[in-house]
């Protein structure tokens, strides 16, 4: 669903300030993908604000490039009801661009999920979610540990006792 | 530095949503901190087939429910299926164990149980489902697949298979008085919502479910009037979903059944119904020739019957979706279909997803414009109709043409059907001239999107 970018000259700008105190000027369309800074500029009155937003979660790299995801989405309809709802939903497609934008080290991937979470933009945290649960599937408890660094907490009785209770679910 | 552990349970949770089942339990395996998040997930909704891992499967899910309460008031949806004509004698090596199983179940709920020489594995099949329903305590949805196929029993000679047959007849000896007394005692069923069932398993219904409001029936039309005159009241009921099938009709059928439809209404008593839904299926009747209409004319003569019952229920009513009949039986439909709508004179809603064959295909298979002037039932107050198909604006300038025809309509309702990808915001763009019209004539017309049916 993603669309051109359009010509940005005549759009209204805002300033976003992000944690390590940079500025990024960007399009109030594209601002407005979050449903959060959305409810910001609403509380201006609808007017674009012409102060700078302070962004208190998101550095200055995580919050460039969840921009750079907006600006390729600006386009995009707004999320319907049906993509609110809680029903476990195991596709886990993603469109090729999107694939590409989230080829990032683990580190980036999660500050990406962290700030889509906290600027409410439900797609981009979709994308994410799919991108992790991509690397769990088809990987055994051994190899989820190795992908993720995870180090094994449990008591050998109390892998077993798991391991006992879920053996029904073993490849499924 | 964020890593899988440290995110917050809101997102992990997240995450989980879009793993399947193999993959959760791996999750849970993994440390202590994954575990609250994934395992009570995989208890969530769960599905069995009938394939032979799955059945393994099941088995060992009962002992799970069994050993640990916890995790079975977890389940909430779960959907099952029959066993296949896979099993012969020669696995009976197989499930010895799973006899074991059966007979702590049948010790921990203090039922007897008895096998005989013909208990096979579809009875012990059946006997577990039966179990199963008072082991999960939380379940709220219930879908139980079946085939009409009959299954061999352990000794080869068919029997027809359904749960409760085997329940209440064969394999556990409980009198159906019985069966009452000890449902009531173990306090099961008492949350479920939602039943999908076919008409070979109608005798569910029994159970008297005391939340029932949604039930979705796959029935045939001609052939299983007998099952539903056993089923018993559910007046609660909001929604009834139906299935029909007309498959494997034989048309020297000398005597016409007692139409299946109206008298699955007359057996619930469902008077508060909110929702009445009909589908058709029945790929197969669409290529033949005079035997297939001959079903469509005992079609007709369900649907007339059953319009008189939805205007003593006023109820809104969903025409079925004739988008399977083949274009060449079109003109002969088209009869049919006039015919079905006369009797429709009192109905006040009317969901319409079959007027595809009418508007856009008239102009591909060559027939003519239908009278738009003798196209709704006479009373239709509310039109809802899913979109898009080709023609859908010209059908509509058609309909507004006519409007004189139909006094009673208020309303006009454009649902958007996602999947198909007509947003609705090219709808409302397409449609404003269309809107504007309507209007202007003293009738509502909204469009918006919907949810795309399942």
């Amino acid at each position: 669903m993603a669309a051109n970018a359009q010509p940005t000259d005549a759009q209204p700008k805002i300033t976003l300030v992000s944690s390590d105190n940079q500025k990024i000027l960007v399009d109030r369309d594209i601002a407005e993908r979050s449903v959060l800074l959305k409810h910001m500029i609403q509380d201006f009155g609808g007017e674009t604000p012409d102060q700078d937003i302070p962004i208190h979660n998101v550095n200055e790299v995580v919050l460039k490039k969840v921009i750079e995801w907006c600006e390729h989405h600006r386009a995009d309809p707004p999320a319907t009801a049906e993509d609110d709802s809680d029903n476990r939903k195991k596709s886990t497609d993603i469109e090729e661009w999107d694939q590409k934008f989230m080829q990032v080290d683990q580190e980036m991937l999660f500050e990406i999920i962290l700030a889509a979470n906290y600027l409410d933009i439900k797609p981009l945290l979709d994308v994410g979610c799919k991108t992790v649960a991509n690397m769990i599937k088809g990987k055994s408890p051994d190899e989820i540990r190795k992908t993720f660094n995870i180090t094994n907490d449990f008591t050998p009785e109390e892998e077993d006792q798991i391991r006992r209770e879920n053996e029904w679910a073993e490849d499924r | 530095m964020p890593n899988l552990q440290t995110l917050p349970n809101e997102l992990l949770l997240a995450i989980c949503y879009h793993l399947p089942t193999g993959a959760l339990h791996a999750l849970s395996l993994t440390c202590r901190t994954l575990t609250p998040i994934s395992q009570p997930l995989l208890y969530t909704s769960i599905h069995f087939s009938n394939s032979h891992a799955h059945i393994h499967s099941l088995f060992l899910f009962m002992r799970t429910i069994l050993l640990y309460p916890d995790l079975a008031s977890l389940v909430k949806s779960l959907s099952l299926a029959p066993l296949g004509t896979r099993w012969s004698p020669e696995f009976t090596h197989h499930y010895a164990r799973e006899l074991r199983v059966v007979r702590q179940l049948a010790k921990a709920a203090d039922i007897e149980v008895h096998f005989t020489k013909c208990t096979g594995p579809p009875h012990l099949l059946a006997t577990f489902h039966a179990f199963l329903f008072f082991l999960l305590p939380g379940l709220k949805h219930l879908r139980i697949n079946r085939t009409s196929e009959r299954t061999p029993d352990f000794r080869g000679e068919p029997v027809k298979y359904t749960p409760l047959h085997a329940w209440f007849g064969r394999s556990v000896y409980i009198a159906d008085e019985e069966a009452a007394d000890i449902l009531s005692r173990f306090g099961i069923l008492q949350n479920v919502e939602s039943l999908y069932l076919r008409s070979y398993d109608a005798q569910l219904l029994d159970l008297r479910f005391p939340c029932l409001t949604h039930l979705t029936l796959t029935l045939d039309l001609w052939r299983e009037s007998g099952v539903l005159y056993k089923i018993p009241r559910y007046p609660g009921l909001k929604r009834l979903d139906t299935r029909c099938e007309a498959r494997e009709l034989d048309p020297r059928t000398p005597e016409l059944p007692h139409p299946v439809l109206p008298l699955l209404l007359e057996r619930l008593g469902c008077k508060g119904l909110e929702y009445f839904g009909f589908t058709l299926l029945g790929e197969e009747l669409a290529e033949g020739g005079e035997e297939e209409w001959y079903a469509y004319e005992h079609l007709v003569d369900n649907i007339s019957v059953l319009a008189s019952c939805i205007e003593t229920l006023k109820l809104g009513f969903e025409l079925p979706a004739l988008i399977t009949w083949s274009r060449r039986d079109f003109e002969r439909f088209h009869p049919v279909r006039e015919g079905c709508l006369e009797r429709f004179g009192k109905v006040k809603r009317l969901v319409a997803p079959g007027f595809a064959l009418w508007s856009a295909r008239y102009g591909e298979v060559g027939y003519e414009k239908p009278d738009m002037g003798h196209f709704l039932p006479r009373g239709v107050e509310v039109l809802v109709v899913r979109v898009p198909w080709d023609g859908i604006v010209e059908w509509f300038r058609g309909l507004c043409e006519v409007l004189g025809s139909y006094r009673s309509l208020r309303r006009v309702e454009v649902e958007c059907r996602w999947n198909a990808g007509w947003v609705v915001e090219d709808a409302k763009r397409e449609l404003r001239d269309v809107g504007e019209r309507f209007r202007a004539r003293g009738v509502e017309f909204d469009v918006y999107a919907g949810v795309d049916q399942p």
